[in-house]
């Protein structure tokens, strides 16, 4: 009786052979990936390495660039006083120095303690703190012009920056009389402050 | 190689092929050794796939038709058919040779065709179990010449085709417009001694007399006849043809057949065997005969070889994929090399650039803040009371009786600061805002500077209409002019405002008292700074 039925013996050995490459394939499949992986996350590991040191160079090339633009002028800054301690004695042997020239009847002055300079949007960078110390100053004045020459002087006199806060002009005679040259015709009263920036290098 | 088993009704010739060559032929006898020496061959196949060629005189063929029809229907029909001309045995095959129209109705022609005595073929078909052979197909001889009598382009529509394959059988197989319809293997005594021509002759014009007697051909038709004989034959055949009418012969010398035909066979050969045995070599899956049991091992084989190329197709793409894996892999390695070499080259230059900017405590960001800062402070935080102070003067000096005796110039954060003293930079207060000031401009934030100034007009004579309208017409010029945002008169020479109280004499005799014509204006303008 002839038999339809599978001979399993008469497939073994390609079925061991076929068994036997689907593993091995398997396996060499599973340890390619493996090791490509292995490698891709090497490459990218020292990708990222290399593109932080560039990183980190550029920054510093940049820096060196910068510091080349703006050292001198921060010295500057520091050497007249702007940047760092603030300069009172400056301030007022400034004021005097004007004076002299001008010779007004009364300069008297009041430098107050310092505070932070607030303007309304103005935002100093972060770790700069801008400082200002306002100064009132009382004069009296020939006429209207000795004000601008005082401000002006003193904007030639130091480096300094400094800002008008206000300013009072008064007449001291009467209206419509003409203006005595050897006396003060007006009394004034500015408000001066003088800006100076801390840096804090923490 | 192909092995090709040809068995002749008495003993089983064993051949095996390469291409066109015919490498070895085994002839096993139909005998206690013969049977053993087989069972050894079949085992040194090592379970190479064979075909069983078979040329017996129990082969017999059947012409039908049958109506047209397909699958299930036809493959009844077609067995009923099979079981009723071939009961006795189940080497039986059916072959479709076209359709014809009949009565206006369409039936197929079907060759039926059996082998009739399969005992002969079971001591064999057994051992080739046993061994477990894969046989591709059992053929049948006669209907394998229908390719072969093809090649000999004959004109007749029916041609007989005579071959030898063994010296005591004389095959016939006759062919209408190039397909089997019958053949017979006749006995014939005259291979070695006697005349072999002559006897040829007969039986051919026997076939043809059963032909004509079954209505296949008209007597009066030319019928062509190809015979395959030996170079010892083939003289006295031609001879014996020579003359008849009654048929159109071709007598091919079997060796100059094999020539032409490419074959190459060890020795000159007497019978047509081989040319058979190599057509049986062509062809996929040629299969006449066996049945589904019979091919079993080759089905079996054909798996296995599936399974085997399956197996090498995967390892050949695991080891490509392994393959193309290192060589990934070796790339990222160089990759990995060459931005190792950039990397060290990139931290020897930042170290040796770091040692330039050493000793420095600010950084360099800092430095840059600071110096923005200051030009920030330069650009839009220095002010200065000159130029408001300027303008307003331009605009009074206009009025020559118009003097200032006091003047206020201040920064405030908001437009509606009135007084330097009010003035915080801290958080601006927010001022209630009285009826009248509901008619000034809304205030604004920002960075504004605000002048109030007072002044008075000189020799005022009280005419105060006079008075009111020099001081309306400084308050346009100055709206005009467009160098301030605001502009806001808050003292008039005569607050002539429904609100406020005027009082004052008028007698007979007595002039209106001569008062002061005195004005407060205050004038803001926005600073124009950089912040946003």
């Amino acid at each position: 009786m002839k038999s339809n039925s599978v001979d399993w013996r008469f497939l073994q050995g390609s079925l061991i052979f076929l068994l036997i490459a689907v593993i091995a394939a398997a396996a060499l499949i599973y340890f390619g990936m493996l090791y490509e992986e292995q490698r891709a996350a090497d490459y990218r590991q020292q990708e990222s390495q290399l593109r932080s040191t560039h990183r980190k160079y550029e920054q510093l090339v940049r820096d060196l660039g910068l510091m080349k633009q703006y050292t001198a002028k921060f010295n500057d800054y520091k050497a007249s006083g702007l940047v760092g301690e603030e300069r009172r004695l400056s301030w007022i042997e400034s004021l005097e120095a004007v004076n002299s020239r001008l010779r007004l009847p009364r300069l008297g002055y009041n430098l107050m303690p310092q505070e932070d300079f607030l303007r309304p949007g103005f935002k100093p960078p972060r770790f700069v703190s801008v400082r200002s110390s306002p100064m009132q100053v009382t004069m009296e004045l020939l006429h209207e012009g000795d004000l601008f020459s005082l401000i002006g002087g003193l904007e030639q006199e130091i480096s300094n920056l400094f800002t008008v806060d206000s300013c009072q002009l008064r007449l001291k005679g009467q209206v419509g009389k003409l203006f005595d040259t050897r006396k003060p015709n007006l009394a004034g009263e500015c408000v001066i402050r003088w800006v100076s920036i801390d840096v804090s290098t923490k | 190689m192909k092995r090709i088993l040809y068995f002749t009704g008495y003993r089983m010739v064993a051949q095996e092929w390469d291409g066109r060559k015919l490498v070895s032929s085994v002839y096993f006898e139909p005998d206690e050794l013969g049977l053993d020496l087989f069972s050894a061959y079949l085992e040194s196949l090592r379970r190479q796939p064979v075909r069983l060629l078979v040329d017996l005189i129990e082969e017999e063929f059947r012409q039908i038709t049958i109506p047209l029809l397909r699958g299930a229907d036809r493959k009844e029909i077609v067995e009923r058919n099979l079981i009723r001309y071939f009961r006795n045995t189940e080497y039986r095959h059916a072959l479709s040779q076209g359709v014809v129209k009949e009565k206006g109705r369409k039936e197929e022609k079907l060759l039926l065709m059996g082998l009739t005595n399969p005992q002969l073929l079971e001591p064999w078909l057994q051992l080739i179990e046993k061994q477990q052979v894969p046989v591709s197909g059992i053929i049948s001889l006669p209907l394998l010449s229908e390719s072969v009598v093809q090649r000999f382009k004959a004109e007749q529509r029916c041609v007989i085709l005579v071959s030898q394959q063994v010296p005591s059988n004389l095959r016939q197989s006759v062919f209408l417009d190039g397909k089997l319809i019958l053949s017979r293997l006749v006995p014939i005594a005259s291979f070695y001694q006697g005349d072999y021509a002559r006897d040829v002759v007969r039986d051919v014009e026997s076939t043809q007399r059963y032909l004509v007697s079954q209505r296949i051909v008209d007597r009066a038709d030319v019928i062509g006849v190809q015979v395959l004989t030996n170079k010892r034959h083939l003289d006295r055949l031609r001879a014996e043809v020579e003359g008849d009418n009654d048929f159109e012969y071709r007598i091919h010398e079997i060796n100059q057949v094999l020539s032409d035909e490419k074959i190459e066979v060890p020795e000159e050969q007497d019978f047509s065997s081989a040319l058979f045995c190599h057509e049986a070599t062509r062809g996929l899956y040629v299969n006449h005969y066996a049945q589904k049991a019979e091919k079993k091992y080759f089905h079996h084989h054909l798996a296995s070889l599936a399974a085997r190329f399956v197996a090498v197709a995967l390892l050949a793409i695991g080891l490509g994929y392994f393959g193309s894996a290192l060589i990934k892999g070796w790339m990222y390695g160089n990759s990995i090399e060459e931005m190792s070499l950039l990397q060290q080259k990139y931290a020897s230059k930042y170290k040796q650039l770091s040692l330039t900017r050493a000793g420095s405590d600010v950084s360099t960001e800092m430095m840059q803040n600071v110096v923005k800062t200051v030009e920030k402070l330069q650009r839009g935080y220095q002010q200065r009371p000159q130029e408001m102070m300027i303008l307003i003067s331009q605009q009074i000096s206009l009025y020559d009786r118009m003097r200032v005796k006091e003047y206020e110039w201040f920064l405030a954060p908001s437009s509606d600061a009135v007084s330097a003293s009010e003035v915080s930079w801290d958080t601006p207060k927010r001022k209630r805002r009285s009826r009248r000031d509901r008619n000034a401009p809304k205030p604004r934030k920002g960075l504004f500077e605000i002048a109030v100034f007072k002044g008075e007009l000189l020799d005022f004579d009280g005419n105060y209409r006079y008075a009111l309208s020099a001081v309306a017409d400084l308050e346009d010029a100055m709206r005009v002019s467009g160098w301030y945002d605001e502009v806001q008169v808050l003292k008039r020479p005569l607050d002539v405002e429904s609100e406020k109280q005027i009082s004052g004499e008028v007698g007979v005799g007595k002039r209106r008292e001569q008062g002061k014509a005195e004005f407060t204006i205050r004038v803001v303008r926005k600073v124009k700074t950089d912040e946003k």
